[in-house]
């Protein structure tokens, strides 16, 4: 009965978010700043613009760039020591943009020069961040969002490179305090670790993993297909659960494993995703080697070094979305890499504690259970809408 | 162990074909020696910084470049980069009617010097087949000399093509007086109008022969291997393309 509730409970706060791809709240802006004023090039979805009060000028007719414009333009803008830089709505110009996106372009008198940018897109939307370059010329980041609306830009000064790097280092931690994906798999990861030591091994092949693939995707060496990754982060969370309590080595748990490679097999058959071909080769022989080894969680750092490579793919999205200049990638790499870390530390650090209390309630056994039914349950779910949804 | 160590090697290549369908690796610019100036990473070739240096050299009167040329072509080129960057980034190709009636025609122009190319290569027997498939493509115009009595319409005293004749009479009294033998009449026109051809010679058409005819047959092959080329791109285009109508024309 302990062992349900507890599932219940675990389920429930897993399913509650989004099972579709871990796609953060993010909008985009360019801002090149000239004499007199700027010129902002704005990147927004429209999933996240039709959320929004605009009405249309017709009834039932959906609304377009244009009717979007004056929202965008009173919400985002720069700001000088005297108020606010003004918009020239008569410069506007729709860009072409990629499929779901809006994609816009706009000058802006400033009266003196720039000092801060200030951002209330989708203040409606909890998660939501704005991407900001400046280019002053020399380009500048800032992250925004409700907690933090504006950031400085002041152009006389020179030296902004400590300031782009930590708004990459809190874009880092929001990632992935946001992604439950990887929250979901670091925390399946981590709770049959009975030593801290055996946290530390496995958080760190996770690390490795993540650090690797996030850094490879993020400088161009390679490019992750997207829908791919997302599936197989899905995968890895059902495979871990099904690891956790052991499922090769208790009766019918082949049947269920089995399930699940049928489910693999199906991704790769019907779902356009040949990646799962060579995932299903791989949990079969995974499983077949634990029972032979008759040991669950001898090879989990191998998995958490694995899959750590392809939670590092979907990492590298945010990133890559921004479209940064080569020479600002490594500052960001390397900021939101740290930001990653940190939140990852973080919620070992506040896990790990409350884990340990629930062992000495004789709930150990309970928790590894319930974490894994809802695991397994969460996982199979964005599986299916990763791949067919 | 064995056992053990094949299902780790089964681990192995399965997270390799995964991984191989999971990422790849981009597609890189080749560096080439051919570029003398790199915008956004597309090259500036060296070809065509000398076909622009040759045309400013051609501008001068004395024909040769003056000392700052190469630097002043080298920064137009670079600015009309920029400039056509800026033109893709606005969607001027999707949404100016002056630019797309000119890429449409760049395209068909490509088209057509590919399959020229082509079929300038064509042997002598293809040539030869087009001919004997398109022989009334090759055929000399019949030819008339006629006399005009009664009427006011001016001919002149020699050989006419049955082209001219036809400007001249009209289409249907040109064709009743071409099934004229020599020296037989013809009545044309109506009450007020009426007047007499008489046919004093008449030369029928007759095929060219190819050897005479080569540079006519080659001309049309080339420009009939063209339209055709123009024509399957645009159907395999449409085959190959979603198109919805949604207003009747």
């Amino acid at each position: 009965m302990k062992r349900l509730a507890l599932g219940v409970f675990f389920f429930g706060l897993l399913i509650s978010t989004s099972a579709s791809a871990h796609q953060k709240s993010v909008s985009y802006s360019k801002w090149t700043l000239l004499d007199d004023g700027a010129i902002a090039e704005v990147r927004v979805r429209w999933l996240e613009l039709t959320s929004l009060p605009i009405e249309s000028d017709a009834a039932d007719a959906p609304i377009d760039g244009t009717m979007a414009l004056p929202y965008l333009q009173s919400r985002l803008f720069l700001e000088t020591d005297a108020g606010p830089c003004e918009a020239i709505p008569s410069s506007t110009i729709l860009l072409p943009a990629a499929r779901g996106w809006l994609r816009v372009e706009w000058r802006v008198r400033c009266n003196s020069p720039p000092t801060s940018l200030h951002s209330e897109l989708f203040t409606s939307l909890t998660n939501h961040v704005h991407l900001a370059t400046v280019l002053r010329p020399e380009p500048m980041d800032v992250v925004l969002s409700s907690t933090a609306p504006t950031a400085a830009i002041d152009s006389a000064r020179k030296t902004r490179g400590a300031e782009g790097l930590r708004s990459y280092l809190r874009l880092g931690v929001e990632h992935i305090l946001s992604g439950w994906d990887h929250l979901a798999f670091l925390l399946l990861l981590i709770v049959v670790a009975r030593r801290l030591r055996e946290v530390a091994v496995l958080v760190t092949g996770f690390t490795v993993g993540h650090s690797v693939t996030l850094a490879a995707a993020a400088l161009g060496a390679v490019v992750p297909h997207a829908r791919a990754v997302e599936a197989t982060i899905a995968a890895s969370i059902l495979i871990v659960a099904l690891e956790n309590v052991g499922m090769e080595q208790v009766r019918g748990g082949a049947i269920v494993i089995l399930g699940a490679l049928v489910l693999f097999v199906a991704s790769a058959a019907f779902g356009g995703l040949p990646a799962f071909w060579g995932l299903a080769l791989f949990t079969f022989c995974y499983f077949t080697l634990l029972r032979t080894l008759h040991g669950t969680g001898r090879l989990r750092w191998v998995i958490a070094c694995i899959f750590g490579f392809v939670h590092g793919l979907g990492f590298s999205g945010v990133l890559l979305e921004q479209e940064l200049p080569r020479a600002q990638l490594v500052q960001a790499l390397f900021g939101f890499n740290i930001g990653v870390e940190l939140g990852q530390l973080a919620i070992v650090a506040c896990i790990w504690p409350v884990l340990q209390w629930l062992r000495t309630r004789d709930l150990g056994t309970a928790v590894v259970g319930a974490t894994s039914f809802a695991g397994a349950a969460v996982g199979t779910f964005a599986l299916v809408v990763r791949v067919f949804g | 162990m064995s056992r053990s160590w094949l299902l780790a090697g089964g681990m192995l290549v399965g997270a390799a074909l995964a991984v191989f369908y999971i990422v790849r690796v981009p597609d890189t610019v080749e560096p080439t020696a051919d570029a003398v100036a790199w915008v956004n990473d597309r090259p500036i070739s060296r070809s065509s910084y000398a076909n622009a240096l040759q045309a400013v050299a051609g501008d001068r009167k004395s024909g040769t470049l003056r000392e700052d040329d190469r630097e002043r072509v080298l920064q137009r080129l670079i600015d009309q980069e920029l400039l056509i960057d800026r033109a893709i980034e606005l969607g001027l190709p999707e949404r100016d009617p002056q630019i797309r009636n000119q890429l449409a025609t760049a395209m068909i122009e490509f088209l057509v010097r590919r399959a020229e190319d082509e079929a300038t290569a064509a042997d002598e027997a293809a040539l030869r087949a087009f001919y004997e498939e398109n022989h009334f493509r090759f055929e000399r115009s019949p030819q008339y000399r006629v006399a005009l009595e009664g009427g006011e319409v001016p001919l002149p005293d020699g050989l006419l093509l049955a082209k001219e004749l036809e400007q001249r009479l009209g289409p249907s009294a040109a064709r009743k007086v071409a099934e004229l033998e020599v020296g037989e009449l013809a009545i044309i026109g109506e009450d007020g109008g009426r007047y007499t051809v008489r046919m004093l010679e008449r030369r029928d058409g007759t095929l060219v022969p190819f050897n005479e005819a080569r540079d006519a047959v080659e001309a049309a092959y080339l420009r009939d291997r063209s339209e055709a080329a123009v024509r399957e791109f645009l159907e395999v285009a449409r085959q190959h393309t979603d198109i919805r109508v949604e207003a009747q024309p």
